[in-house]
C-alpha cells in the first residue's frame, strides 16, 4: 500500500520522471483542493512544510482556486477622526465579528491612502519615522507591513508627490507595483507630471516610467486599479487618465461620463472597483429623494454605461429614515462639514442581486442597499455621541495572504 | 470474492459491472452507481468489458468508494439523506484512510466525494504542527534552518497562537 503515500510525497521530492509528470500535476491539483479548505492561519504555516508547498500556496493558480469570485470585499476600514481607535472595521455581514482583524500599531500615526485587492497603501505621519520611507504597504489579513524605498529626490528634477497608487492582482501575480505621480520643476503652466514605479518583484528603488506628461487630473483624489491599469477621475468626470505600469506607454484619457454638467444637481460621487468592474456613482439632488446613477466602464474603454439607476426611491425606506424632521439636523451636518449621505463603497456580487452599495448616514449609521431588491440593511449603528460623526473615509477589506 | 453492493442482491434487469481492486478483490456494482465516477463512465463507454481492473486502489478503499457510489445512485434516497450520509461517511475516519480515499476519488473522478474528503482532511490538518503534516504526507523538510527562520519571521502572526497538535 506504500505506493500511494508515495504519490503525495513524489511532489515534495521534486524528483519527477517523465512518466510521473502527469501524476504529479494531478497530485498538485488534489493537494490544492485540500489546502484551499484550510483556514488562512494554518495555511500560512504550511508554507513551511516544504519549498514545493510554499510554491503551491503562493501561486496565483492557488489564489484563484481559493477565491474563485474575484476579490470579494468582506468589510470596510473606516477612518475615524478619533485617535484611538484610528480605524474601525465594519463587516458587510452582521453575523461576523467586528473585531476580527489586527491592525498595525507601529509605526504610529499610520493613515490608509488606498485599498487594492487585499493590500493597503499607507502613509505615516509619525515624526519618529525618518523622511526617507514614509510610505508602507500593509496586508491586514496577515498583519504584514513593508516599507517602500525612499523616493528619488536628486537634482530638484522631481517635485512633491501628487498621488500614490497600488497595482495588485493576486489572481495574476503575487507581486505588486506602486505608482507614484510627481510634479516636475519648473512649476509653471502647463504643469508637467512624471510617473515613478516601484515593483515588489524586483525590489530596489523607484524607477521613472514613461515620459513627462501634461494632465489636469487631480491625482490627490486617488487612483483606482482595474483592468491592469490605474485610473484617475476628477472634476466630476471632466478630467480622467489611466496608466498601465506594465508598459511604458503614455497615459490615456477615458471616455467622458454621461453625467450632467450642472454641478448643483449632484451631491456626491464614488469612484471605485469591485470584482473586476470599474464604477462611478453619482448621488443626485434634491434630497431627501434617494436617487443615484451607477456607471460602469467597458473593458475595452469604449464607453461608460448605466449599470444601475435608482430613481425617486424615498430615503424614508432606509432604517434611519430621512423624513423632513430629520432634515432639521442637516444644519449640524453642515457644521461638521458632512453630507447627509455618502457612498462609501460599491460591492459587486457574481449576480446582480448580490451587488450592493454601502451608504454612510453621518450621525446615524451605515447601511447596505441592494440594487435588485431595493432593500436596506443596517450593518452598523452608532453607539454613542463620540463616534456619531467620527467616521470618514472607508477602505475595502479583502482577504489576501500575499 | 464477489461482493454485491450494499443495496442487496441485484435483479436481473439491472446492468452491473465487476470492479477489481489492486489486491484482487472483485466488487459487483450496478452500472448506475459506477457511472457516477467519471473515469468508470468513460471506461464503460469505450469498451464492452464488464470487468474493470483498478491497479492503484486497494480493496478497503474501493469498498468505501463503492458504498458511496451505491448510496448516491439510489433514487429512493432524498438529497438530505445523501448529505447526512456524506458527513457520516467521513466522520471518525483516520487521516491515513482519508488520504487513500482522496487519491482514489481523484483517480476515479468522483468529484463530490473528493471535495467532502478534502474538507475533512483540511479540518484535521488545521490544528496540526508542520512536522505532523510532513510525516503524514511523507515529505522531507528541504529548507535550511536559516530559510525556515526567515519564513517564520515573515509570517510571524501565523505562529503566535494556541497549542498545535502533533498527533
Amino acid at each position: 500500500m506504500n505506493h500511494k503515500t508515495k504519490k503525495f510525497s513524489k511532489v515534495a521530492d521534486g524528483k519527477t520522471t517523465e512518466t510521473s509528470l502527469q501524476i504529479v500535476a494531478s497530485i498538485d491539483d488534489l493537494l490544492m483542493q485540500i489546502l484551499k479548505r484550510v483556514p488562512i492561519k494554518p495555511l500560512i504555516r504550511f508554507k513551511l512544510v516544504s519549498k514545493h508547498w510554499n510554491y503551491l500556496i503562493s501561486s496565483p493558480k492557488f489564489y484563484r482556486l481559493r477565491n474563485p469570485n474575484p476579490n470579494p470585499a468582506a468589510g470596510l476600514f473606516f477612518e475615524c477622526s478619533t485617535v484611538n481607535p484610528r480605524y474601525k472595521y465594519v463587516p458587510f455581514s452582521l453575523n461576523k465579528s467586528t473585531n476580527i482583524l489586527p491592525f498595525i500599531e507601529e509605526p504610529s500615526n499610520i493613515r490608509i491612502l488606498e485599498s487594492c485587492n487585499g493590500l493597503l497603501l499607507c502613509y505615516s505621519f509619525d515624526v519618529a519615522v525618518d523622511n526617507d520611507g514614509r510610505y508602507f504597504v500593509y496586508n491586514p489579513t496577515v498583519n504584514k507591513l513593508l516599507k517602500l524605498p525612499k523616493l528619488y529626490e536628486g537634482d530638484g528634477i522631481l517635485e512633491r508627490v501628487l498621488g500614490m497608487s497600488l497595482a495588485f492582482d493576486p489572481s495574476k501575480s503575487p507581486h505588486y507595483k506602486v505608482v507614484c505621480v510627481r510634479g516636475l520643476i519648473p512649476c509653471f503652466r502647463p504643469f508637467k507630471r512624471q510617473f515613478e514605479v516601484y515593483s515588489s518583484e524586483t525590489g530596489g528603488s523607484w524607477r521613472k516610467c514613461g515620459e513627462p506628461f501634461v494632465s489636469k487630473v487631480n491625482f490627490q483624489d486617488g487612483g483606482v486599479y482595474w483592468n491592469g491599469a490605474i485610473h484617475w477621475i476628477s472634476h466630476r468626470g471632466k478630467y480622467s487618465l489611466y496608466f498601465n505600469p506594465e508598459d511604458d506607454e503614455m497615459p490615456q484619457v477615458m471616455p467622458k461620463l454621461p453625467i450632467s454638467n450642472d454641478s448643483s444637481s449632484t451631491s456626491g460621487y464614488y469612484f471605485g472597483e469591485s470584482c473586476g468592474h470599474l464604477h462611478y456613482v453619482e448621488i443626485l439632488m434634491p434630497l431627501p429623494l434617494f436617487r443615484f446613477n451607477v456607471y460602469e466602464m467597458r473593458r475595452d474603454y469604449s464607453e461608460w454605461f448605466v449599470k444601475y439607476q435608482i430613481d425617486d426611491s424615498p430615503v424614508v425606506e432606509t432604517p434611519f429614515g430621512t423624513s423632513q424632521d430629520d432634515f432639521d439636523v442637516i444644519e449640524s451636518y453642515w457644521y461638521y462639514d458632512l453630507s447627509v449621505v455618502s457612498i462609501t463603497t460599491l460591492v459587486r456580487g457574481e449576480k446582480d442581486e448580490n451587488s450592493f452599495l454601502v451608504l454612510l448616514f453621518p450621525g446615524k449609521g451605515i447601511i447596505r442597499y441592494n440594487f435588485v431588491h431595493m432593500t436596506c440593511e443596517t450593518i452598523y449603528e452608532f453607539e454613542n455621541d463620540e463616534d456619531r460623526f467620527a467616521l470618514k473615509n472607508a477602505f475595502q477589506y479583502i482577504e489576501s495572504f500575499f | 470474492m464477489v461482493t454485491t453492493d450494499e443495496k442487496g442482491p441485484l435483479t436481473a434487469k439491472k446492468k452491473s459491472v465487476i470492479i477489481r481492486s489492486c489486491d484482487g478483490d472483485e466488487f459487483l456494482v450496478s452500472e448506475s452507481a459506477a457511472v457516477l465516477s467519471t473515469s468508470l463512465k468513460k471506461i464503460l463507454e469505450e469498451k464492452e468489458d464488464r470487468l474493470i481492473h483498478l491497479s492503484d486502489i486497494d480493496n478497503k478503499t474501493l469498498a468505501m468508494v463503492i458504498a458511496y457510489l451505491s448510496t448516491h445512485a439510489d433514487d429512493g434516497l432524498s438529497d438530505d439523506l445523501k448529505r447526512s450520509f456524506d458527513q457520516e461517511f467521513v466522520s471518525g475516519k483516520e487521516f491515513d484512510v482519508l488520504k487513500y480515499l482522496v487519491l482514489a476519488t481523484d483517480t476515479l473522478q468522483v468529484t463530490c466525494l473528493c471535495y467532502t474528503v478534502a474538507k475533512k482532511m483540511a479540518d484535521i490538518m488545521k490544528n496540526k504542527l508542520v512536522e505532523w503534516v510532513r510525516r503524514e504526507f511523507d515529505i522531507q523538510n528541504d529548507y535550511t534552518p536559516e530559510a525556515e527562520a526567515e519564513i517564520r519571521r515573515l509570517d510571524a502572526w501565523a505562529w503566535d497562537d494556541r497549542q498545535l497538535e502533533d498527533d
